[in-house]
This record gives structure tokens, C-alpha cells and sequence, in this order.
């Protein structure tokens, strides 16, 4: 393979769903091609996910000093501050109260977009650079260089570390940029910042759901992609006819061996353990440069849905006589879905919810009739009047989030649907009052009927602020269903990893059930999975599903509970009887209710249902 | 004393909800008087985060003197807490009335602390 005419090469590589494989192939990659003869630049790997970064468990690096990222939040100089509460009313964070005339500075909530400064009437705000996260770097890691960052647990401003850890890809470099999972803002980010995507995926029906969203997000931003198949089977086919309607390329596939499952549960690089897969390896890459093309836009016909123009009262306290059990995994890819999924089937008094906003998958297994579908709308974002702009560029220039441009032809200015987070600066700032504020629609909130039991989902627009408050609108209804029905248990399928979305599911509930995978960077996650559930006065409760595959890890996450005052309420063997209930599309136990999965997880479900009353909460 | 609770309709019977940032509405309760007015929550509803920062606001903008409600977050507490505004956790199956009852006998004392955790830190 000859590389020529390349000075720069920056490649994401993401996935809509979480724990396809992306760091599998991306280290892969990077190990295979930074010490190939027929490729000559040197390479460097970006890790990315801030949120859980997983690469560097997987490498012995000798890290340089961390560097900080900062990000600017407001500092009140109260001898010019009068206490008129304009700050505290333009914030659409509401990271500032104003209370008797004194401004109250709420740090982990602001984006520091800087608004409160600019409508300050008498100058009192300055915006001063705090600590939200860091990055660590390796220059002489071999084969390839390595940096990651890291953003501290709570804050919000995942975007930002990704940005300055973008940074960090010299010219005469390949760069390759683990990306977090989904849709949302940071994975925006990640992809706005390459070239070319490579698209990790499963053959499951999951897998090729999420891929889907991927795929879209890529066209919005005009990215030319290519799909990477992992743990490849017999038959790929849901992903090929996905990828051929795209009209974007399969570029390679890693085929499902027991063996390579056990190599990365490890933390071993696959392609170093198995020099087999380098010659498939370097060929994709060839391909990946070749043949990436932006994917075409697809939406899916689907059955229309009764459209209500009102949302059902949303008076959804927890009041009834239910118990409410989240399911989380910090890691995506776990079994968190199949498990929901195979409780669904064994409650018989329930209703389910689906907390995984920006990838829902539990209408796959539960499939049925939408009873009901409207659209939510949870964020604003500016719009220019180019009637009235007068071209100075101000807003330009003063936003944080890069969201607003100049076409380089007319000169004219354009927000970036993308990249607006609808912080309200420009519209506050543009001195010939262009700019307002629309409100867009950011996601669709669904009930369907779902054999035996009502679910309640939703849709978050692809790339849209904001899941977190969606998973609250799915839960506020659910409570009303639940109550409504007068049913005895809500099963709420979590989002992966500990940001907002996870936190708006924990919230409040009775019981917290982690689907965890004996590999180690489950085990990474795990931690702070638990300490968020912890956070909440819970004691989470672990299931290692794929238990057999490595036991020696497996023990330590026994351990690893014991010592986090938490405990594991069973093992769920590897099966392949799970993967076929997907790929039948409907829960593990209705496919075969004595493979050694379903027994495992129907005696774990007898033993939540006998312990319902000692572990319910009060919530009265 | 005047308090405001946090419920779920506009009657006077109505018991109490347990969420207080993201609660329907508002209940301002003078026992003085024996006047109950009612204000709406539903913008809070609407936020994306910090409903119970903006909540307390509006409660102390509303001259509240105490809330009562069932849990109240590390953050709201804080915004009361600040004004000097005294927060009651009550059970959600207490009216309006049985709560200021209850508090005003002293059998319910007031709260030192944020009783559930918001984000965490």
C-alpha cells in the first residue's frame, strides 16, 4: 500500500453503540500500521471518549506531566455587583441563582458560554479558567505515540477536552481518534475534527440500529465513512444492506472468535496477540483511504404513529405501590438491553422504560404497536436573520462553541445546528438584534404496546443537547403509566457511562442493577458506575454477564464489589442463545427458556423478586 | 408563618409531592390567615438542568418563610439555605394542612441538610 499526497491524516473511529469494538480496532490499527514496511507515517493514537477512557488500559505508557484543560466560569466582584439578577435570568443553565440580591455561583453546571458576563450592566463578572479535566501524553510510546484525556467525574464540558486533545495531532502524522459511543455533542466533536470515520459495528440487530444513527450523524456533518464489522459471523448481512443503502463501503471484519474476546477482556491488543489479522487489517485501512464516501441520508418509513398533540400529564411522582429497578453498565456492550429485555418477559406485572435515549434498543426485543408518539422540544438554538445581519462578525468571534460561520462566497454568517448549544450569547450580543432564538425539536417521547406490558421510550435527534432531561420525561411518564396500571414493577433499561443521562436515571430510584463483562475495561467502568449509584445512597447490585469467558477477571470484580460495599447477585454464562434472541428480536427467555442463560437469569430474578420488599426504599 | 409546599393540583386537599425542583406546582400557605394561593412550576418543568436552583429562587421570591416537601437536593438547600428560608421533609401521603399541623406542634423539625443528593461532585 503506498500512501502518497497525505501530509495530515486525522480518522475517528466511532460507533452508535457502545462496546462494538471501536478500541479493539483502533489499536489494532494503529499497532498493525505503526510498524508496517509499506507504511511509512509515524502514527498516533487519541483516545477520545473523555468520559470513560479505555485505550490506555490497554498500553504501558510513561505518561508526562497532565496537563490541565480549563474552562472559563464567572467570578463575582460583589463591590460593582448590584444584585439586578440579569445573570442569573439570561443563564439557560441555570448555574446562577440570585437570591436577596446576592449571586450564588453554581460551577459544575455552567458551560461557560460566557453570557452572563456580556449582559452583566455594570461589568461585575470576569471569567476566570478553572480545572474540568486533563489530558496525559506518551511522545515515545512504540509503535505509536499516545494521548488521552481525561474529564473530571461530574462535569459536563466533555467537548472542550476533546478539542484540546484534538489539538495534538502534528503535521506528518496518521492520527487516530477513539471516539465515545453515540450521537451526542462529544461525538460531534470527535468526528467534526477527522477527515475520514471508520464506523465499528456488530451483526445484531442492535448493532445495525445504532449503526444507523451513526450513519446519519455522518451525513449531517458531510463526513465520508466506511464500516468496520466486528465480530463478524457466518452471516453480516443486516449490516451489508445497511451499509449498501448508505452507500457507504464495508472496508473489514474482525470474525467472533471465543479467543479474541478473552485477548481484549485481558487488555491485550488484539492485532499484537494475533499477527493473523494484520494482513485484513492493513487492507481495510487501503480501503478506508479508497473507497470512504459520505453516507446518503436515510430515514426510516416506519409505521406511522397515532400522533396526540398533547403529552400525557406528566404528574408522574413516584407514589404508587411499584418498585422501580434501573439497570446501568457504565461499559456499553455488557448486556445491559438483553437482560432488561429477559426481565421484561419474566415480571409479570410491569411496565418498562427505555432510559437509553440517545440509542434506544429495548423496543428491538419488545417490539409492538406505538400507541403514542409526540415530539418534545428541550433546547433552543439561534438562528440569523440575514435580512437584518450587517456581516460584523461579532457573534463569531465571541462564541464558545465554534458554532457559528462564515460562508467564505458571500460572506454571510450561519449558525451550526451542530455545534449551537443555545446559550443565548449572540442573541444577546448582536448589535443589530439578528440573532433570536428558536426552539428545536430535540427528540420524540413514545409509549407503544409491547406484549404484555406497556414501554415507554423515546428518540433523541441525532447530535441534540439534552438526553438527560429527555430520560426525565421518560421516567416522569412511566411513573404515571405505572401507577395508573396499578403494576408491581418498572424496569428502566439505563444509558451506558456515568454522565447526565445516567445520573437523570439513577435518580431517585429504588433499586440499581450493573450489567457488568469480566474484560478489563468493564471493570474500569464498573468503578465508577458504582460510586455514582453509591453517590445516590443505593447499593448497586452486579451481575457479570459472560461470566466463563475470564475468570480470573471475573473473580476480581467479586472483589472489586466486596471492596465498594456493593454485591454480586449472579453470573450469567456466555450463550450463545443470547445473540440468537436478538437476531430473533425478542428476550432471551421467550427464545429458549433452558439455555443456560435464561436459567441463569430467571434464579438472579427470583432472587430480586424475594428480596423486593427488604430493598424497597422509602418513598413516602 | 408562611409556607410553600410543593403538590400536585390546586385544592386544598391535595397531599404533598415529593419532588420539589421538578414538582407540578406550588402551594404558598399563610397559617396566620388561613390563605392558600397557588403558583405553577411548569417552566421548571420545562429545564434542562438546575430546576431545583430556579425552584428555590421562585420560592423566595414568593416570600416563602419555609418549604415543605418530601426530598430537597444538595443545590436547592443551598439556595434556601442562603435566604433562610427552613426546609420540612414530610411524608407524601400528608395534606397541606396536616403538615403545617405537624410542623407548627413541632413533631416535624426542620431539615439541617440536603436529604438526597442532586449531581454528584
Amino acid at each position: 500500500m503506498k500512501v502518497t499526497g497525505y501530509n495530515l491524516m486525522k480518522i475517528a473511529i466511532c460507533s452508535g453503540k457502545g462496546g462494538t469494538g471501536k478500541t479493539t480496532v483502533t489499536l489494532s490499527l494503529a499497532w498493525t500500521l505503526g510498524q508496517a514496511d509499506e507504511f511509512t507515517m509515524p502514527v498516533r493514537v487519541l483516545d477520545c471518549d473523555v468520559e470513560e477512557p479505555n485505550c490506555h488500559l490497554f498500553l504501558r505508557c510513561n505518561y508526562a506531566a497532565p496537563q490541565p484543560v480549563n474552562a472559563e466560569k464567572p467570578v463575582f466582584d460583589m463591590t460593582k455587583c448590584i444584585g439586578c439578577g440579569r445573570c442569573a435570568n439570561k443563564c439557560r443553565y441555570n448555574a446562577i441563582a440570585m437570591v436577596k440580591g446576592t449571586p450564588l455561583m453554581f460551577n459544575d453546571m455552567c458551560h461557560s458560554c460566557g453570557v452572563c458576563a456580556a449582559v452583566c450592566p455594570h461589568d461585575a463578572i470576569t471569567l476566570k479558567p478553572e480545572p474540568i479535566g486533563d489530558i496525559l501524553t506518551d511522545d515515545s510510546f512504540k509503535p505509536f505515540s499516545f494521548a488521552y484525556g481525561r474529564l473530571n467525574v461530574g462535569e459536563s464540558q466533555s467537548p472542550m477536552v476533546i478539542g484540546k486533545l484534538q489539538k495534538l495531532s502534528p503535521e506528518g502524522f496518521l492520527t487516530l481518534m477513539d471516539g465515545p459511543p453515540g450521537t451526542a455533542c462529544s461525538a460531534v466533536k470527535t468526528i467534526s475534527g477527522a477527515e475520514k470515520v471508520i464506523l465499528v459495528t456488530e451483526p445484531s440487530p442492535f448493532g445495525a440500529h445504532d449503526l444507523k444513527l451513526a450513519l446519519n450523524l455522518c451525513n449531517e456533518l458531510q463526513k465520508p465513512c466506511a464500516v468496520f464489522i466486528n465480530r463478524s459471523d457466518e452471516n453480516d448481512t443486516i449490516i451489508e444492506e445497511l451499509a449498501k443503502i448508505h452507500q457507504v463501503p464495508v472496508i473489514g471484519r474482525i470474525p467472533f472468535r471465543r479467543e479474541y474476546a478473552r485477548a481484549c477482556s485481558e487488555g491485550l491488543i488484539l492485532a499484537a496477540e494475533y499477527p493473523s489479522l494484520r494482513a485484513e487489517i492493513i487492507a481495510s485501512f487501503s480501503r478506508l483511504l479508497h473507497d470512504a464516501a459520505i453516507p446518503l441520508r436515510h430515514v426510516d418509513s416506519g409505521a406511522s404513529s397515532a400522533e396526540l398533540s398533547q403529552t400525557p400529564s406528566g404528574a408522574g411522582s413516584k407514589n404508587g405501590n411499584y418498585q422501580e429497578i434501573t439497570i446501568l453498565s457504565g461499559k456499553g456492550g455488557t448486556g445491559k438491553t438483553s437482560v432488561a429485555g429477559a426481565f421484561s418477559a419474566l415480571a409479570e406485572s410491569r411496565v418498562f422504560a427505555d432510559c437509553d435515549v440517545d440509542a434506544a434498543n429495548l423496543k428491538l426485543l419488545l417490539s409492538g404497536k406505538t400507541l403514542f408518539s409526540s415530539s418534545v422540544s428541550l433546547s433552543h438554538q439561534a438562528v440569523i436573520d440575514p435580512l437584518k445581519c450587517i456581516k460584523c462578525g461579532k457573534c463569531m468571534e465571541s462564541c464558545r462553541f465554534e458554532a457559528i460561520d462564515r460562508d467564505p462566497a458571500t460572506g454571510a454568517f450561519r449558525v451550526n445546528e451542530l455545534h449551537c448549544e443555545g446559550c443565548g450569547l449572540c442573541v444577546e450580543i448582536c448589535p443589530a438584534k439578528a440573532i433570536s432564538d428558536k426552539r428545536n425539536e430535540t427528540g420524540r417521547l413514545m409509549m407503544s404496546d409491547a406484549g404484555g406490558g406497556t414501554l415507554i421510550h423515546a428518540d433523541l435527534s441525532t447530535a441534540a443537547e439534552n438526553s438527560g432531561k429527555l430520560v426525565s420525561m421518560v421516567r416522569d411518564l412511566a411513573f404515571a403509566v405505572v401507577d395508573q396500571q396499578k403494576k408491581d414493577w418498572l424496569i428502566s433499561d439505563g444509558p451506558p457511562g456515568t454522565a447526565c443521562p445516567a445520573i437523570a436515571s439513577v435518580t431517585g430510584s429504588d433499586r440499581v442493577i450493573l450489567v457488568t463483562e469480566p474484560s478489563v475495561a468493564a471493570m474500569h467502568d464498573l468503578e465508577r458506575v458504582i460510586k455514582l449509584v453509591r453517590h445516590f445512597g443505593l447499593t448497586p447490585e452486579i451481575i457479570i454477564n459472560k461470566a466463563d469467558i475470564n475468570g480470573s477477571v471475573a473473580r476480581r470484580i467479586h472483589e472489586l464489589a466486596v471492596s465498594a460495599n456493593s454485591r454480586v447477585i449472579g453470573e450469567i454464562p456466555f450463550d450463545e442463545s443470547i445473540k440468537q434472541a436478538i437476531k430473533a428480536g425478542v428476550p432471551v427467555i421467550d427464545f429458549d427458556r433452558n439455555s443456560p442463560a435464561s436459567q441463569a437469569i430467571t434464579s438472579i430474578w427470583n432472587k430480586i423478586k424475594e428480596t423486593r420488599n427488604e430493598d424497597r426504599n422509602s418513598r413516602n | 408563618m408562611k409556607y410553600v409546599i410543593s403538590v400536585r393540583e390546586e385544592s386544598i386537599d391535595t397531599t404533598v409531592d415529593p419532588r420539589f425542583g421538578r414538582a407540578q406546582m406550588f402551594a404558598l400557605y399563610d397559617s396566620k390567615t388561613g390563605e392558600c394561593t397557588w403558583h405553577s412550576n411548569t417552566q421548571n418543568l420545562q429545564a434542562a438542568q438546575g430546576a431545583g436552583i430556579q425552584s428555590a429562587q421562585n420560592v423566595v421570591n414568593l416570600g416563602a418563610e419555609a418549604v415543605i416537601t418530601g426530598h430537597c437536593g444538595p443545590k436547592a438547600y443551598r439556595v434556601l439555605n442562603t435566604a433562610g428560608v427552613k426546609i420540612y421533609n414530610v411524608s407524601s401521603q400528608l395534606t397541606i394542612k396536616e403538615a403545617v399541623r405537624q410542623i407548627e406542634s413541632g413533631s416535624i423539625k426542620p431539615s439541617d441538610g440536603a436529604d438526597v443528593e442532586g449531581h454528584w461532585v
